[in-house]
């Protein structure tokens, strides 16, 4: 089938604009569902019944090298509309059972059932709070990268150390030599260039593309889930 | 899952579930603000020559050029003239490039009221001012940076 046939022009979004483009694409997409997924699939994993198939990483990135390789994987994703972590997560799920009936198969002797998969608490909910914690990795990832390409370390330092280390822009700017309100002013430069990035990674989960106001809507959601 | 996450950043340290979210607000963009056109403007490459031809043209203010004004700080009459001045080509402005040159002379005679006499000249508060000083002065060519981020010093109270 034509790329265009799976993938519909009129769903602009990153992956499928990606998908339409070439193999280079296609690869860009593994790559990027690998970067930010692996982190919620671990842990989606790790509250189930079926922790006992084996090591955590070994299991997700087995499901990645077998549903990614799919040619229709994200195009049945962009039909049902779903966010992209809940398709992985179902996906992930039918890839657990097959993994379960496979272990049956390899040891005959052994009493499994095929009962569904079970889950310590709320599936949803801790899917979200590791995806929102990929994002943020992936996105402080590619700032720090833009930051250094374009020769603003001190920008992305004084970022990192406001931000993440809760230290005053007086004490960083005391360190790299500056005054503090221009710490701040490098700080809000780094800001925002952040928060383009985790925007622009957040509509990535979405099967259609969406204004600024429907991302603000999700980060609201998704913080106010994880409260 | 763990409360905590490595961090990317490489320097070994783990972030807290609690600085995630703080993070993770970040992405917000909220409303667009009116400056934000302004401040979009002044992020292109050649805002520099676009900034210093708006100042060109903008209209003189009791003889007085507004850049000049603004930058070295002229008295707060002349700047609120200058702000008024802004004000008043946003309101009647037939093209994009006018509104824009008027919401360059109104915030930056904000900024050097702020940076050079520490007054508000405006109706708005300082905590208002002292995000939109930021961002304008991160986008700003270096003389407009440097009112900027006195004048958001000044808005915090941090000088």
């Amino acid at each position: 089938m034509a790329k265009e046939d799976l993938f519909p022009a009129t769903r602009s979004t990153w992956i499928g604009d990606q998908l339409r483009r070439d193999d280079t694409g296609r690869a860009e997409v593994n790559r990027h569902v690998m970067t930010v997924y692996a982190l919620p699939l671990r842990a989606y994993f790790l509250g189930t019944s079926e922790r006992w198939l084996g090591d955590a990483d070994d299991i997700v990135q087995g499901f990645f090298a077998d549903r990614l390789a799919r040619d229709d994987f994200f195009a049945a994703w962009q039909q049902s509309g779903m966010p992209l972590r809940r398709w992985l997560m179902n996906a992930f799920c039918f890839y657990l059972k097959e993994q379960r009936r496979r272990h049956r198969r390899d040891n005959r002797g052994s009493a499994l059932g095929d009962d569904p998969i079970a889950f310590c608490g709320d599936p949803d909910r801790a899917i979200d709070r590791a995806f929102v914690a990929s994002l943020v990795q992936r996105a402080m990832d590619l700032t720090r990268e833009g930051c250094e390409k374009d020769g603003m370390d001190d920008h992305w330092r004084v970022f990192e150390e406001h931000h993440c280390r809760a230290r005053p822009y007086a004490d960083v700017a005391t360190d790299l030599g500056i005054d503090a309100a221009r710490a701040a002013v490098m700080a809000r430069t780094a800001t925002r260039r952040f928060r383009m990035t985790l925007r622009d990674l957040l509509a990535r989960d979405s099967a259609a593309s969406e204004g600024g106001e429907d991302i603000d809507d999700q980060i609201r959601a998704l913080v106010e889930a994880l409260a | 899952m763990n409360n905590s996450t490595p961090n990317p950043s490489g320097s070994g340290a783990e972030l807290e579930a609690g600085t995630i979210t703080r993070l993770f607000r970040l992405g917000l963009s909220g409303p667009r603000r009116p400056v934000d056109a302004l401040i979009d403007r002044l992020g292109a490459p050649d805002s520099e020559a676009w900034l210093e031809r708006a100042m060109e043209r903008a209209p003189q203010v009791g003889g007085a050029d507004p850049a000049g004004a603004m930058l070295r700080g002229a008295d707060t009459d002349t700047l609120s003239r200058i702000k008024s001045t802004g004000k008043k080509l946003l309101a009647d402005a037939g093209t994009e490039d006018h509104r824009l040159t008027g919401l360059a002379l109104y915030f930056f005679a904000v900024a050097s009221a702020l940076a050079h006499h520490d007054t508000v000249i405006c109706s708005r508060t300082r905590e208002e001012l002292h995000p939109v000083l930021l961002d304008l002065a991160a986008v700003c060519p270096a003389r407009w940076a440097e009112l900027c981020t006195n004048a958001a010093a000044n808005a915090s109270g941090e000088r």
